[in-house]
């Protein structure tokens, strides 16, 4: 009984320390209030990447900075710029050292709601779509590996992962984190969207006859380009070319059906994202019309409803002043997404 | 009482002492004590007897697969000049994956080692494949690639695996950078196209998606004993490469030479043979 206090005291000192709060989390789980438009459903949020506000600045200070390219030259906002509808206006954009790939680099635009990413649809989920910027020759051409390296070296990025992750940048935190970033990227806020929402001011005649016609049977451009995002997300031989040096799809099915189809790109902000087509070989909104109202070159993969239209000049009129009603100049000045 | 030793062997030996002689009513902290005690003695005494009773386990044997790499018979060596098809020939990189591996009983049973992969390279020896019950193995299948669903990499991918997973980021790299999916096998190195006997273009030869999938089997007659696990398989690179004309055709990552693609993996099914020990 001698030792008595002894072990009284042990235990009492065992129970507080065990009431004791543990060691706070480095991780700010605080969540990001990303803004639906309406008529726009919330997008698919991958359960391993819940939105943080954390993970969307941290993806933001990422997509600007030139540190994930191999000469520490050019950023993902090099090509993807935000007055352009995060576009490009050249055909193709040089990566490091000026190198040229072949295709034209897409609007991020609602890229949250895209079921397969790239304009062949080779990337599965946004989560892993960074790889192919960063890594390809002829854009960024850093290996995931190096990349994680110099920002695990930098003396800023580091808290940053752990604010937003708990861990160090990995190549899953990397990736994610910039997927976080293009997942607030939503537009739906142009004139045509407020007509839609009871403000029929918003557009003037022409517009709206350059929508009856887009919508309808004449020019059929919504069976490809509808919904909230202007896309079926489908893959379609436009009949761009009897000969494809790309063979789009194809690329990625290896079947001979596939070849010169590619992504059906969402039309919002389509005035701002000129050059058009997979190549950027259309320079003008104008090139388009008369491309598709041509009914497009011969090619056995051609979309049945690539065919000649007949268009008047003023229909082709009417039809590029309806898509300018689709740009959303809130979305292009937006500070939360601009360079900080 | 400690008569009968001294240390930790004293202690158990006075217990019974106790147990025997001191069981008295004014000892009756200690008596509770070596009841217990008892009590467990006993317990762990029974059950060890109950223990022979149960049918024994079956015998297990761990799995090894181990790939000699070789060029037309030689051994593999990334500072030697090869001639293959009649062009010089220098490898660097010559990397793998096998998956769906199964071992066939005589009777045709299968035993299929679930979500195993192997990223075999040159170095990297003898590899676990998992535990096969002992006996006779006729028959070994496995593909050189990696399954469709994990090709897919729409749920796990190669930046969300554990490092330690074969499939995670590899370097050199075994994914692609501009699809999702994986490199099933890529040999890289350099080929005399001037046929000055120096290699020097690069050769890449890396195949991916899921046409590309390779399924191989062997007659193995393996006899799976306690420590006789490991099997042994040889890699001819010359044989992978047979009747591509290498000082033409050297470069294919599917997409921009799908033929050649096509005649590197219709290739591998000679290029894979099993040492019989």
């Amino acid at each position: 009984m001698k030792h008595a206090p002894f072990y009284l005291f042990l235990l009492i000192a065992f129970l507080l320390s065990a009431c004791q709060p543990e060691k706070a989390s480095p991780m700010d789980e605080t969540p990001f209030a990303l803004e639906v438009p309406a008529g726009f459903p919330y997008p698919d949020i991958p359960e391993d990447n819940a939105l943080t506000a954390a993970r969307v600045a941290l993806g933001k200070r990422l997509f600007y900075d030139p540190i994930l390219s191999q000469d520490s030259s050019i950023s993902c906002a090099g090509c993807h710029r935000q007055a352009l509808a995060f576009a490009d206006d050249v055909p193709v954009s040089p990566g490091v050292k000026g190198r040229l790939g072949f295709r034209n680099a897409p609007t991020l635009a609602n890229v949250a709601y895209l079921e397969r990413l790239n304009k062949d649809g080779g990337v599965a989920k946004l989560g892993l779509q960074p790889v192919v910027p960063i890594e390809d020759h002829n854009e960024m051409d850093l290996l995931l590996q190096e990349a994680v390296r110099r920002l695990n070296a930098h003396p800023g990025y580091p808290d940053d992962f752990l604010r937003a992750y708990g861990k160090e940048a990995t190549p899953f935190t990397l990736t994610r984190a910039l997927a976080s970033f293009m997942r607030t990227l939503i537009s739906g806020n142009s004139r045509y969207d407020r007509y839609i929402n009871e403000d029929e001011t918003s557009m003037n005649e022409l517009e709206k006859t350059g929508m009856a016609l887009f919508f309808g049977e004449k020019a059929e451009c919504g069976n490809c380009h509808h919904g909230f995002n202007f896309t079926d997300n489908s893959f379609r031989n436009n009949g761009l070319y009897a000969t494809y040096q790309d063979p789009g799809r194809q690329r990625i099915t290896l079947d001979a059906e596939d070849i010169g189809k590619f992504r059906v790109p969402t039309l919002r902000n389509i005035a701002l994202t000129a050059p058009y087509m997979h190549d950027g070989s259309l320079p003008t909104l104008e090139a388009v019309i008369e491309h598709y109202d041509s009914g497009g070159s011969a090619h056995p993969n051609k979309d049945t409803l690539i065919h000649p239209l007949h268009l008047s000049e003023a229909e082709k009129r009417s039809l590029i002043a309806f898509l300018g009603a689709l740009t959303d100049s809130t979305f292009i000045t937006n500070p939360a997404f601009e360079k900080e | 009482m400690a008569a009968f030793g001294a240390g930790s062997v004293s202690f158990h030996y006075e217990s019974v002492f106790y147990l025997k002689l001191n069981f008295k009513p004014n000892n009756m902290r200690s008596s509770k004590f070596l009841l217990l005690a008892l009590f467990i003695l006993t317990t762990v005494a029974f059950s060890a007897c109950n223990k022979d009773d149960q049918p024994t386990p079956e015998e297990k044997v761990m799995a090894g697969f181990e790939f000699d790499y070789v060029v037309d018979g030689e051994a593999y060596d990334t500072s030697k000049v090869y001639t293959i098809n009649g062009t010089a020939v220098k490898f660097t990189i010559a990397n793998f994956y096998v998956g769906g591996i199964t071992f066939l009983s005589e009777e045709g049973v299968p035993t299929k080692i679930e979500d195993k992969y192997l990223l075999v390279t040159p170095g990297s020896g003898m590899q676990e494949v998992g535990e096969l019950a002992t006996g006779h193995y006729h028959m070994a299948q496995f593909f050189i690639g990696v399954d469709p669903v994990a090709n897919s990499q729409t749920e796990e991918d190669f930046t969300s695996r554990d490092a330690s997973d074969p499939l995670s980021l590899q370097f050199p790299t075994m994914h692609w950078s501009w699809n999702n999916g994986y490199k099933f096998i890529r040999v890289d190195g350099k080929v005399d196209t001037d046929a000055d006997g120096v290699p020097d273009a690069v050769m890449s030869f890396h195949l991916g998606n899921d046409d590309m999938l390779k399924n191989l089997e062997f007659i193995i007659h393996k006899d799976a004993d306690p420590g006789q696990g490991d099997m042994h398989f040889e890699f001819d690179l010359a044989k992978a490469l047979e009747g591509i004309n290498l000082s033409q055709d050297y470069f294919t990552h599917v997409d921009d030479f799908p033929e050649l693609a096509t005649k590197f993996r219709d290739n591998l099914a000679t290029a894979f043979t099993y040492k019989h020990q």
